[in-house]
């Protein structure tokens, strides 16, 4: 299950539906078939799979059951690039929030950082074991990486590593790293339910918020770095202070399992995955619910059975969403 | 230099060694250094998540009267590498129940149990099942071990009588890509009457020194 994991990649999977009502906010971008015999959905005990997109929903990076990583342009779904990582499978992708560099962990413990535009290996780490989460900070000036062992911050440019964690229980159970807008502060969601904030410069402890039961899930903060939303097995988004670490709001709970969350960048909403209530991914009755942070209601829900959304970002006063069925892929934006 | 056998001497003279035993001083040496050598391989880690929950109730009984499944006995021993046992060890398990679905509300087929003083731990449950979505290929009981001055053990526990291994889990364990290792697949036992069947599955728990 993806601690997770485990030494499993999880891709976000989201089931969209878009009731009559909010029908006439909806486009669809784009829409992609992918080679015969590679397919959005997982199959069962999905292995390398992963899919992200970058927070200005530029770009789309993929790793489906042919170990072939994909770069699509978003939201028209052209194809920009495509690796063979047949020899070395991709284990974990990360994308930079301006879609200009993409982070790949491989399973013979190498990441590689590329350049989107140059298509070139900007910088390269061999790391103990394969990395199970990554993160580049928003300033693209550092990378974060957690391996089984340890959780590590590289300054980028220099490839000189800045500090060196150990959350608890080891990083089998590390579910989720962040970094903050500001790249000041990198969010570590660890096996013990905390979740830990770092300087990202320094590696020292901030803060510590040990209020939640469940593993945390997903986590993004908001965009004036002063607050963390989080979410997991317990249905809720928390609203964390991140002076304090004290827990200061708790969205409603709803019915499944929070599988992913992304912020907007105005600080007034937060689109939500919650999964089915018991199951990890079972995608089959998942909703995403976007909600007002002002009002600390839903503004909209959306779920289509049939149509597997594999991540969403705010940009450009929409909601992009990035799913699919069988072998095709679809971008979908919604205002 | 002194030879770890020059040194065992020495503090057997010394009186900082005693040897509590109708065998010789030389044998013990020899069981003693063969002991050092021979440590216990760790269990090997495995994932935690994504349903681990904080705060599970302190009980060694996780079935209740009348839960579907197949009932079973889970037993073993907590140890260090150095094969000490760990009385003071605490075992953690949570799992699914028999139909496949983790209690996140609350804390079904969630405890912790301290070991005995032989480092020893049993916990009554039922046969996990099978995630109904197949996101996991194999049945399976998560732990979470702790020890006084020992890394953490987080692993899982499977069973060799998963359809999945068709029988041959030192040939098919990779069939559910989170295993790593078939060493974390255990035999299991079946005994009772057939109207009152039940398995049971020793794991025995190596932790490694801090």
């Amino acid at each position: 299950m993806i601690c997770r994991g485990s030494a499993t990649v999880v891709a976000i999977l989201l089931f969209v539906s878009l009731p009559a009502l909010f029908a006439q906010t909806i486009r669809q971008e784009g829409n992609v078939s992918l080679p015969a015999g590679v397919f959005v959905a997982p199959p069962p005990g999905r292995v390398n799979f992963s899919a992200v997109l970058s927070r200005n929903a530029g770009f789309l990076a993929t790793n489906f059951n042919d170990n072939v990583v994909r770069i699509w342009a978003l939201p028209s779904g052209e194809l920009v690039h495509a690796l063979d990582t047949k020899a070395d499978p991709a284990t974990k992708l990360h994308l930079s929030d301006d879609g200009r560099l993409l982070a790949i962990a491989a399973k013979s413990g190498t990441i590689k950082v590329w350049d989107i535009a140059s298509w070139e290996v900007r910088q390269e780490f061999a790391v103990s074991s394969p990395a199970r989460v990554l993160a580049i900070s928003p300033d693209n000036q550092l990378l974060a990486f957690a391996t089984d062992h340890d959780e590590q911050i590289w300054e980028l440019p220099t490839q000189k590593r800045l500090a060196v964690l150990h959350p608890p229980f080891d990083c089998y159970c590390l579910m989720f790293l962040a970094f903050s807008p500001d790249s000041a502060m990198l969010a570590s969601a660890d096996g013990d339910t905390a979740i830990r904030i770092y300087d990202a410069h320094t590696g020292t402890l901030r803060s510590t918020a040990s209020d939640l039961l469940l593993e945390s899930l997903a986590l993004d903060f908001s965009s004036d770095s002063k607050s963390l939303f989080v979410g997991g097995g317990d249905q809720t988004i928390s609203v964390i202070d991140l002076l304090t670490g004290k827990l200061r709001d708790t969205l409603p709970k709803q019915s499944g399992t929070l599988r992913g969350l992304v912020a907007s960048g105005d600080g007034k909403q937060i689109a939500a995955t919650y999964n089915s209530p018991k199951r990890f991914d079972d995608a089959s009755i998942s909703v995403v619910l976007l909600w007002d942070l002002s009002t600390r209601a839903v503004r909209a829900r959306f779920e289509q059975p049939g149509l597997a959304v594999l991540g969403g970002a705010f940009a450009h006063d929409r909601l992009f969403l990035v799913g699919g069925s069988g072998n095709k892929l679809s971008i979908w934006s919604m205002q | 230099m002194l030879t770890r056998r020059t040194i065992l001497h020495k503090c057997l003279a010394l009186g900082s060694l005693t040897v509590a035993s109708s065998v010789s001083a030389e044998t013990m040496f020899a069981a003693f250094q063969d002991r050092e050598k021979h440590p216990r391989k760790p269990t090997p880690p495995n994932s935690l998540g994504p349903f681990y929950k904080r705060l599970a109730p302190t009980t060694a009984t996780l079935r209740a009267p009348g839960d579907p499944g197949l009932p079973l006995s889970l037993s073993g021993q907590v140890l260090d590498t150095r094969g000490d046992v760990l009385p003071d060890a605490t075992v953690e398990i949570w799992q699914t129940d028999h139909f496949g679905y983790y209690d996140a509300e609350g804390y079904r087929y969630r405890g912790k149990l301290p070991v005995d003083a032989s480092g020893q731990y049993k916990v009554e449950t039922v046969m996990p099942g099978h995630y109904p979505d197949h996101s996991r290929v194999c049945q399976h009981i998560h732990y979470l071990v702790t020890a006084p001055g020992h890394k953490t053990l987080v692993t899982e526990l499977y069973f060799a009588t998963d359809p999945a291994f068709e029988g041959d889990p030192q040939k098919n364990f990779s069939r559910d890509p989170v295993i790593r290792t078939p060493e974390l697949i255990r035999p299991v036992l079946l005994a009772g009457e057939p109207e009152a069947i039940h398995a049971a599955v020793s794991f025995e728990l190596c932790l490694e020194q801090l």
